[in-house]
């Protein structure tokens, strides 16, 4: 239950952070500028063991939440729904060892490297089901994929200062 | 029977998964229904309600610029007031009291918010059905075109902004008389693109062309600015795609006009009477 409230809290603050901050920056990158940072998945990153069909059925509806606040809908709720079925599968390849002894995801737990590996398999996917879902249409491809690739580097660097702000402890390095 | 359920057990998961990708889906081509924009209806009111917090505080900052945003809309409108106006020169022999009818009227607003960096952008301003904005009417800022209504509430309204994939309109470069309609391509909100119908009239290299709405929508009054070019290209089929700088700076809006066309009803309905069946 104290879990619960802690996931809702963090998911309430990076919401907040997302539309009052991340929304308001309008990065500049050659001729790009549709660069949109993205850090509200990292909640569905770290959501620890539940029953797999809440897990879905959560994701989606903070899909259609976010989709709502956007007005594109269906868009994140799809690659909300996507990222949440794949994020097992990737965090056991990643891990590759025994299944049950992953109980968070976190920087502290698997180390940077596997959590760098781990956040950009994810990043990917959520950027690149999003993306193409939004545009739509293969014309102007390669806009769309620098509109990915930099979209996926900025998220992947927001979640990374986000993990080892709620989640590392710096002298220990423990989980806090 | 038995096998059944021993499948549904073992692939629900997948079976789930697949249920709700599908909803999604739906909800991706399926987004611009009725039910759709009632349903944002709702969600631009929460929207709004979060938003005119926000901006109540950052409004202090911008105070200057609106300012100068200001003088420049009222400059604007004071060479350009015959524009908004529709000649009624059609007199029947009985008295008229002037030939010039209202057609347009503006409503000053607020935007609460604004996107510039997705790929289908929306603005939300702080005003709906109380002020007399409803759905598909132009929007404009000091210095040119930023959207058309899609949806309102009673306090808030919902605007398709010029940088969607939806946004289309008409539009006549000035210097040609060439009509063409003005999208976007998705890459910079500075930029738009001008696709002009297949055309024999050459332009010129180094000339600054200017574009302005034309006469053939029923949202935007004639000869508002659009933006200007110097750079295009001919493709195949003789059309032209030029690329227009807008007048506007879409990542630095703050106030607003909504354009309300009082003949608009009237046009629809003229223009929706069947055409009679040929016997």
């Amino acid at each position: 239950m104290r879990d619960l409230f802690k996931y809702i809290i963090i998911l309430i603050i990076l919401f907040l952070c997302q539309v009052f901050v991340l929304d308001k920056i309008n990065i500049n990158f050659y001729l790009l500028n549709i660069i949109h940072p993205f850090i509200y998945f990292y909640i569905i990153l770290i959501v620890p063991n539940i029953p797999k069909w809440i897990y879905l059925i959560s994701a989606f509806l903070l899909g259609i939440f976010i989709d709502l606040v956007y007005s594109t809908p269906g868009v994140n709720a799809s690659a909300m729904v996507c990222l949440a079925y794949i994020r097992d599968w990737v965090l056991y390849r990643v891990f590759e060892g025994d299944r049950n002894e992953i109980a968070y995801p976190h920087i502290a737990f698997l180390g940077l490297r596997k959590f760098l590996i781990f956040t950009f398999y994810c990043t990917i996917i959520y950027q690149t089901i999003s993306t193409f879902l939004a545009v739509f249409s293969f014309s102007s491809i390669n806009y769309t994929l620098w509109t990915i690739i930099l979209n996926t580097i900025m998220s992947m660097i927001l979640v990374l200062i986000v993990d080892l702000m709620l989640f590392y402890n710096n002298s220990t390095g423990r989980q806090s | 029977m038995d096998n059944l359920i021993a499948f549904f057990i073992r692939f629900y998961l997948v079976i789930l998964f697949i249920f709700l990708q599908v909803i999604c889906i739906y909800l991706v081509i399926d987004y611009n229904n009725y039910q759709n924009a009632k349903a944002f209806e709702i969600s631009s009111g929460v929207q709004g309600k979060l938003m005119s917090k926000f901006e109540s505080i950052t409004d202090y900052l911008s105070l200057k610029k609106v300012n100068d945003s200001l003088l420049n809309e009222n400059a604007r409108l004071h060479s350009a007031l015959l524009s908004s106006k529709m000649i009624d020169t059609f007199y029947k022999g009985q008295q008229v009291d002037s030939i010039i009818k209202q057609k347009f009227t503006f409503i000053g607003i607020r935007l609460l918010k604004n996107t510039v960096n997705q790929r289908n952008n929306y603005i939300t301003l702080s005003g709906g059905k109380k002020h007399g904005i409803d759905k598909d009417m132009g929007v404009i800022a000091s210095s040119g075109i930023i959207g058309i209504t899609r949806a309102s509430s009673d306090n808030f309204t919902s605007v398709i902004s010029v940088l969607h994939k939806d946004f289309k309109i008409s539009a006549i470069v000035t210097e040609t008389g060439n009509i063409g309609s003005i999208i976007w391509n998705g890459i910079n909100p500075n930029v738009l693109t001008l696709e002009i119908n297949p055309t024999q009239s050459k332009f010129k290299e180094g000339t600054l062309y200017h574009v302005m709405t034309s006469a053939y929508s029923d949202i935007f009054p004639e000869n508002l600015p659009i933006g200007t070019f110097t750079k295009w290209k001919v493709n195949a089929d003789n059309s032209i795609s030029a690329e227009v700088h807008s007048g506007v700076d879409m990542t630095n809006l703050k106030t607003a006009y909504v354009i309300n066309n009082i003949y608009k009803n009237e046009q629809k309905a003229v223009e929706l009477i069947p055409k009679p069946k040929a016997k």
